[in-house]
């Protein structure tokens, strides 16, 4: 059956429009740059840091700099912050580094302490640990991937196919997929088009196979 | 002068000719649209909103873990969605012809631009479902495979529905002269 009078409605874009919107796209700011640029400044104070400390000359106010610091710290009392960003450099205000899977905020120091603030929590990348109804609007279940920790992110599913597979789904990729409840930490996992459509016990029934990075606190 | 960034500006991780990409996905993007929504100026609004989410998430997308045509058109998809969520309605305004427009249009022009008119009426006419095979189809120029992993049908489902939408539109395309 001939289906050649369907492909007449095509036709190519404006040239005025593909040329402007190849601009537009092509000079809209890079978030690789602006972490590469973060990166390299980050080298760049640490390489001053490390060699002002090697410098007996400067290791002297270095010193006198870093106690007033830790003296402001001393008259501080608990406090409390959201996670932050997990983009955020990973140092505490100390100046102590942690490990590369923690974050440098938020800390609480308690009131009197003077000089070891105690961190509070950290991001992490785990895999869900079930996969259930989370809630139901009616007689309409809606599933969810369950999560330990709060302000669920970068969220990947590594079933086969991996992140792609998940593109199929009524609510998109799985970067599109919405994180439910007061703590965030249950991802809605869409059931058309992809839970509805393997039969349970496979791969997208496995919370497992779901992983996000979650604040743990 | 734009600045173009193709290939290393993601670390070279997903090997990826940006450029190249936008060559040539452009007018497969832009022709989803316009058999979807009809309109050349909402068709251009979408696929700028596709090219422009598509740049600024390429970080995310893997070669290794799937082919490019699904990915971006899973962000056209979306980016159709969000439009249709917004504003309540899928009617293909018939505005194929209208936009052709020629001061002084030779009998050739008249009559293409007369078919493309039909044909837009005919499309406005399908349930969002099958209007969206269709546009994948006829528009993007996906093959079964490629529609099937988008929209989570089987490629024999796509295959078998795309058959019937064809056959019915066949029939009214020859009936309504």
């Amino acid at each position: 059956m001939s289906d050649e009078f369907l492909y007449r409605l095509r036709e190519p874009p404006r040239p005025e429009f593909a040329a402007a919107l190849r601009e537009r796209v092509f000079q809209a700011p890079s978030r690789l740059s602006k972490d590469r640029l973060f990166r390299i400044g980050l080298a760049i104070g640490l390489t001053i840091a490390v060699t002002a400390c090697a410098i007996p000359k400067t290791r002297a106010p270095l010193s006198q700099m870093a106690a007033r610091v830790l003296t402001g710290l001393s008259d501080a009392y608990a406090v409390s912050l959201p996670p932050p960003p997990l983009e955020s450099c990973q140092f505490l205000t100390a100046g102590r580094v942690l490990p590369s899977q923690l974050s440098s905020e938020p800390i609480t120091v308690s009131e009197g302490s003077s000089t070891s603030p105690i961190v509070t929590g950290f991001w992490t990348t785990i895999r869900a640990y079930d996969l259930r109804v989370a809630y139901w609007t009616g007689i309409e279940p809606h599933y969810g991937a369950f999560f330990q920790g709060a302000y669920g992110r970068d969220q990947h599913y590594l079933g086969p196919g991996g992140d792609t597979s998940t593109c199929g789904s009524s609510a998109g990729c799985i970067w599109y997929w919405n994180w439910w409840g007061n703590w965030q930490s249950v991802l809605l996992v869409p059931k058309g088009g992809w839970l509805w459509t393997e039969p349970p016990g496979g791969p997208r029934w496995q919370p497992a196979n779901y992983q996000a990075t979650l604040w743990i606190g | 002068m734009p600045v173009f960034r193709t290939f290393g500006d993601d670390g070279g991780r997903s090997g990826v000719d940006w450029e190249a990409v936008y060559d040539e996905y452009l007018p497969r993007v832009y022709n989803y649209f316009r058999y979807l929504v009809g309109s050349q100026a909402v068709a251009e609004d979408l696929t700028a909103a596709v090219f422009e989410k598509a740049w600024r998430r390429r970080d995310r997308y893997r070669a290794d873990r799937g082919v490019l045509s699904t990915w971006l058109f899973a962000l056209a998809k979306n980016v159709a969605r969000d439009h249709f969520r917004r504003d309540h309605h899928r009617e293909v305004p018939l505005e194929w012809a209208g936009e052709m427009a020629d001061p002084e249009p030779v009998e050739e022009v008249v009559a293409e631009r007369e078919e493309r008119a039909r044909l837009g009426a005919l499309l406005a006419r399908l349930p969002p479902r099958e209007r969206e095979l269709v546009a994948l189809k006829y528009g993007a120029g996906l093959t079964n495979r490629e529609i099937a992993r988008l929209t989570g049908l089987s490629e024999t489902n796509v295959g078998t529905i795309l058959h019937r939408v064809v056959q019915r539109l066949r029939e009214q395309w020859e009936e309504e002269p």
